[in-house]
């Protein structure tokens, strides 16, 4: 598996963010540094993955259609929202067994584990978050 | 420490469009030796390169094009540096030599952009463009760069009701600007209905709202006020050069339908310049997207958060009214090669500013915007004459 997808594999699996020891803010993803205060006292947070539809679009062209290096499970159109998270922060994700008619904002939804994408010919599978209607 | 002026007193740029006959080296050598020649300086004193490009590695698999462009044009040894700051390169090269010649250590240098985009699929070119994105956050699971201003516009019809059709109505503009301009991508004339019944590329968006992809170069000299006053009788001064950051993912900004970067380059670059919006006779505004346009007119100040489309949908951004915005046909209809897009604003404002554009808006005082990714990066020039 490559690096870079199994560094990332905490937050794709499981919604962990971080949260600043110093004034409690959240980040999703996981933020080093708070960007608010500053302080370096970070924990993990896992976020429940329950929230409501911010924005989205139906995207009608997308990567999918001749891309070599990595193919999204799903074919163009799919749904892409930016989904804001019960605790605070939002995180932009697909949407899953969903119409474009069903969405709207302010929608509530909640994350699921999917198949995001399958990379190369060997058809190195990647999961990851989505999120479903509530 | 109070230095003097800094001026442009060269411009140049090839056509922007579809130019299967001229790689990238071609296209920024052209760009140069028409900006140094519209300098009247012989290329001796130009004395460093400053040249803006997203991604021609990915586009062309060449890198380390600085000194391959300084070489190529028969500028070396004089130092070169690449830009890269997405969509907004070419407005960072014109700041870094800005501040390069405000600073005392050069008299005259050259800002260029450039990229050369269409060797590739339009489907790599829209996952290369995706670059400017969070790739871990964003693109990885499937957001497009069209598909972040589509959320961006998507939550701006919902909270102030602009419509699709005043979107449409931006392109309508940009399109029957650049009729005039022979350098234009797309030199064609549209009506609202096209854009609504084109392509749907992420709703709301439609193919027509969005910029073409493009190749092109563009460049200009920019010189001392010594050497400005000494080469140049109708030197362009740079009366502000601003440049902010912002999260490179929408989802970690706090406002979805304003830019924050755009916002707080723009008070820089007033206060840089000692004016405000009342003083500004025209725009050049980063219209990637139609909605882009818009966002720029309510973050800089022009018009109330929420009434950008209300704005040109009163026909008051057109040229000869009161705010004209894009007269050189903007990314939307000019073009739009990534790294060439700053500069190509910067030559648009000094030909007005001359008083040789191809739409003369007669202005004193124009203001240049350009941006990096869905708004990681802004950047505001102020020119004046
Ligand atoms: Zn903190």
């Amino acid at each position: 598996m490559p690096a870079n997808i199994w560094r990332r594999m905490p937050s794709f699996y499981s919604l962990a963010g971080s949260e600043c020891m110093k004034c409690s803010s959240l980040y999703f993803p996981a933020s080093k540094v708070c960007k608010k205060c500053g302080s370096q006292e970070i924990s993990e947070r896992v976020f429940e993955g329950a929230g409501e539809v911010v924005t989205y679009t139906v995207v009608r062209q997308g990567f999918n259609d001749d891309s070599e290096n990595e193919k999204l499970v799903c074919n163009s159109p799919y749904i892409i929202s930016i989904v804001k998270l019960m605790e605070g922060p939002m995180v932009t994700a697909q949407m899953a067994d969903c119409e474009p008619e069903e969405m709207k904002i302010g929608a509530r939804v909640k994350a699921v584990f999917r198949k995001i994408s399958e990379e190369g010919e060997e058809g190195l599978i990647r999961y990851g978050y989505k999120f479903v209607l509530a | 420490m109070l230095m003097g002026r800094v001026a442009i007193i060269g411009a140049g740029m090839t056509k922007f469009g579809q130019l299967w006959n001229q790689g990238l080296v071609e296209l920024a050598v052209e760009a140069n030796m028409k900006a140094i020649e519209d300098s009247g300086l012989d290329r001796k004193q130009i004395e460093a390169l400053y040249i803006g490009n997203m991604s021609s590695g990915l586009f062309t698999r060449q890198e380390h094009i600085s000194s391959l462009i300084a070489d190529s044009s028969g500028l070396a040894p004089i130092p070169s540096t690449r830009v890269e700051a997405a969509c907004a390169s070419g407005a960072v090269s014109l700041r870094q030599a800005y501040l390069a010649v405000k600073s005392g250590m050069y008299d005259a240098v050259i800002a260029a952009g450039v990229e050369k985009m269409t060797d590739v699929t339009s489907t790599m070119s829209t996952r290369i463009l995706s670059t400017a994105s969070s790739q871990d956050y964003e693109a990885s699971i499937g957001a497009t760069f069209p598909g972040l201003y589509a959320m961006i516009a998507r939550m701006h019809m919902h909270r102030f009701s602009t419509s699709e059709e005043q979107l449409a109505m931006v392109a309508v503009k940009n399109h029957r600007n650049a009729l005039n301009n022979p350098y234009a991508h797309l030199r064609k004339s549209i009506k609202v209905d096209d854009v609504m019944n084109s392509a749907k590329v992420a709703d709301p968006i439609k193919l027509l709202d969005c910029a073409p992809i493009s190749d092109g170069a563009a460049a200009v000299v920019i010189a001392s006020e010594e050497l400005a006053r000494k080469a140049c009788d109708t030197p362009v001064w740079i009366e502000a050069s601003a440049q902010a950051s912002d999260s490179i993912s929408l989802h970690n900004r706090e406002d979805l339908v304003s830019l924050k970067a755009s916002a707080v380059a723009g008070r820089e670059a007033f206060r840089q310049a000692r004016s405000s919006i009342r003083d500004i006779d025209c725009l050049e505004l980063h219209d990637c997207f139609t909605i882009a346009e818009v966002l720029a007119l309510e973050d800089l100040g022009f018009v109330e958060k929420g009434k950008g489309g209300k704005l040109v949908e009163e026909g008051l951004t057109e040229i000869g009214a009161k705010i004209p915005v894009n007269p050189s046909g903007g990314l939307k209809a000019k073009g739009h090669p990534i790294g060439a897009s700053g500069i190509a604003q910067a030559i648009e404002a000094t030909m007005q500013l001359r008083g040789d554009a191809f739409n003369n808006t007669n202005s004193q005082r124009i203001l240049t915007h350009n941006v990096g990714g869905s708004g990681a990066t802004a950047v505001v020039h102020i020119f004046g004459r």
